[in-house]
């Protein structure tokens, strides 16, 4: 057992965050007591930066107190883990424009209480404009557009220096070209934006046909 | 002529806010910081009094303002005293986000009440169906008085066979002769009561359903349809959600409080509402019965509270209450 990143538990194959809100789960994931904390077990089938993490991520930027703008924040699972390590401290502004998703995301925000749902289009930042300025953006839109979804959001909200973390699914940009391909025209596309890009990281074999990139502004 | 300074003003989730064009604060009008209060004045417009605090301005409200104001948001929460701590700060934007979430997509905070209207519907349904049930009875016994069947199968009967010849085992009766239009109208009415059978049904398990999705605590405890008149009676899970115990243990006998409250010396205060047609109620020997009611309501209170607030499923609730009922039992 190590601590990584000051705040995620590694054994072997697993990395656990300390439980914001002890004995509550949130998608069935696996409890544990580690010196009188508990832990939450993350689950990097369920959650791309769990696989980015256990795939060789070396820089973290999310720490306690960050403030995070979350497009695409879904039910919550991923967001759970990052509401963990950011604490009461830090806050993250989720984004999500399907009703459904949005239900089960408000059992989880009532909570943790660090969470501000947002039910909106995140390709109309003017529809969530009293969103303050983050230090990270996260993207998981799935979307053929996302890259610039993410370029437009990072734009109008990420402070100078701050940084950006895109989930890229090659299926849903181009189901034809290669998903090296793909990954290398969206790279690009954020490189001509500005962004330096720190990681790429492929995420088989929790996550098919998907890339992990991390890029500064 | 002099030009008029610009004011460029915003709106945020804190207050309402004006910069000059270097982006120095001119005027701010904070909210009071309650997620409530906020939301109605984010909502709406600008107030008069900020407005006509910056009457010497030429007002803009535009991206200008909004870039200033993210820039230092966190620094003029705790700064101008919207705030203590940035946890505090988190905790008022976490339930701000929910109250605009539910205004925008109608969730939630409405299923309640969708669910109160269908228990109420359910209620005075089945009261006309025993109603229903009763006019058939008397009106098909003049032709056939000898059958005799509680009130859905004696409605199917009559809708499937009509006049009492078609009936299986009919030998004699003293009943009076009907002939085809007697017949046909009244087997038309015993239809029209299966069919009323048949949509209660229909909203029984829809109750049950939404019951378990919006309320799961209280549905692991009692019946989802009682758990919805307790809602009915509340007026909204938040109305439940703020009841003592005391309250909820006799929610539906405000009748019997009333009578005693008004003769207190010879009418003795109910001890219990609609939650007597629990189970654990009605399995329970009658002198205990008191008791198991007190435990009843104590448990439904919690359950009403985290279904509220989280929504969260907590089997723990069902475990403790029976381990409890076992105790007392013994
Ligand atoms: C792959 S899921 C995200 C899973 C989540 N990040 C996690 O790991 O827990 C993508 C989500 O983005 C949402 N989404 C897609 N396009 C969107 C848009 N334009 N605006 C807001 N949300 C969007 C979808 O509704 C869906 O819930």
């Amino acid at each position: 057992m190590k601590k990584i990143f000051d705040t995620i538990l590694r054994k072997g194959n697993n990395i656990y965050t300390q439980n914001l809100t002890p004995h509550i789960r949130v998608y069935g994931e696996k409890l544990i007591d580690v010196h009188g904390f508990q832990y939450r077990k993350w689950d990097p089938t369920r959650s791309k930066l769990a696989a980015a993490i256990l795939n060789g991520l070396k820089i973290f930027p999310i720490k306690s107190g960050s403030v995070i703008l979350y497009l695409g924040i879904s039910a919550g699972t991923t967001a759970s883990h990052v509401s963990d390590i950011i604490g009461k401290s830090g806050l993250i502004y989720g984004i999500e424009f399907a009703e459904r998703m949005m239900r089960e995301l408000i059992k989880v925000v009532k909570e943790r209480k660090n969470i501000m749902p947002i039910m909106a289009d995140a390709r109309k930042p003017e529809e969530y404009p009293y969103v303050e300025q983050v230090d990270l953006v996260y993207v998981d839109v799935s979307q053929p557009d996302e890259t610039e979804i993410a370029i437009r959001n990072c734009k109008e909200f990420l402070k100078p220096g701050g940084y950006l973390m895109l989930a890229i699914k090659s299926q849903s940009i181009d189901v034809v070209k290669s998903p090296k391909d793909v990954y290398k025209q969206e790279i690009k596309k954020l490189k001509k934006a500005g962004f330096k890009i720190e990681s790429e990281i492929e995420l088989s074999p929790y996550q098919k046909d998907h890339c992990f990139v991390l890029a500064k502004m | 002529m002099s030009k008029k300074q610009v004011a460029h003003i915003c709106k945020s989730t804190i207050g309402f806010f004006a910069f000059d064009s270097k982006g120095r604060l001119i005027y701010y009008e904070l909210f009071s910081p309650n997620a409530e209060n906020a939301f109605k004045k984010l909502t709406g417009n600008f107030s008069q009094s900020f407005l006509k605090s910056l009457s010497g301005y030429e007002i803009k409200q535009d991206k200008i303002a909004l870039k200033f104001m993210r820039e230092n948001f966190r620094d003029y929460a705790i700064s101008l005293g919207f705030a203590k701590t940035n946890s505090d700060l988190n905790r008022f934007l976490s339930e701000l986000g929910i109250l605009l979430t539910n205004a925008n997509a109608s969730i939630s905070i409405t299923k309640d009440k969708l669910i109160i209207q269908a228990s109420n519907t359910l209620d005075e349904l089945t009261k006309q169906i025993n109603v229903f049930s009763e006019h058939l009875t008397e009106w098909f016994g003049l032709h056939y008085p000898e059958l005799k069947a509680d009130n859905e199968k004696y409605a199917k009967i009559v809708s499937e066979y009509g006049a009492r010849e078609n009936i299986p085992k009919f030998r004699k009766s003293t009943g009076i002769k009907f002939d085809k239009c007697d017949e046909e109208i009244v087997k038309k009415y015993a239809y029209f009561i299966c069919q009323a059978i048949a949509m209660r049904k229909q909203i029984e398990d829809y109750i049950k359903n939404s019951m378990k999705e919006i309320c799961p605590n209280i549905s692991s405890l009692v019946d989802p349809l009682l758990g919805a008149r307790l809602l009915s009676k509340a007026g909204s899970l938040q109305n439940l959600a703020k009841l003592s115990s005391s309250t909820i243990q006799i929610l539906g006998a405000e009748k019997a409080l009333f009578r005693h409250l008004r003769n207190k010396k010879h009418i003795k205060s109910p001890k219990y509402g609609l939650i007597f047609m629990s189970k654990y109620i009605q399995n329970s020997p009658k002198h205990i019965r008191g008791k198991i009611a007190r435990l009843v309501s104590s448990k439904l209170m919690m359950a009403a509270r985290i279904d509220f607030y989280s929504n969260r499923f907590e089997p723990k609730l069902k475990e403790e209450l029976e381990r409890a009922m076992r105790k007392m039992r013994k």
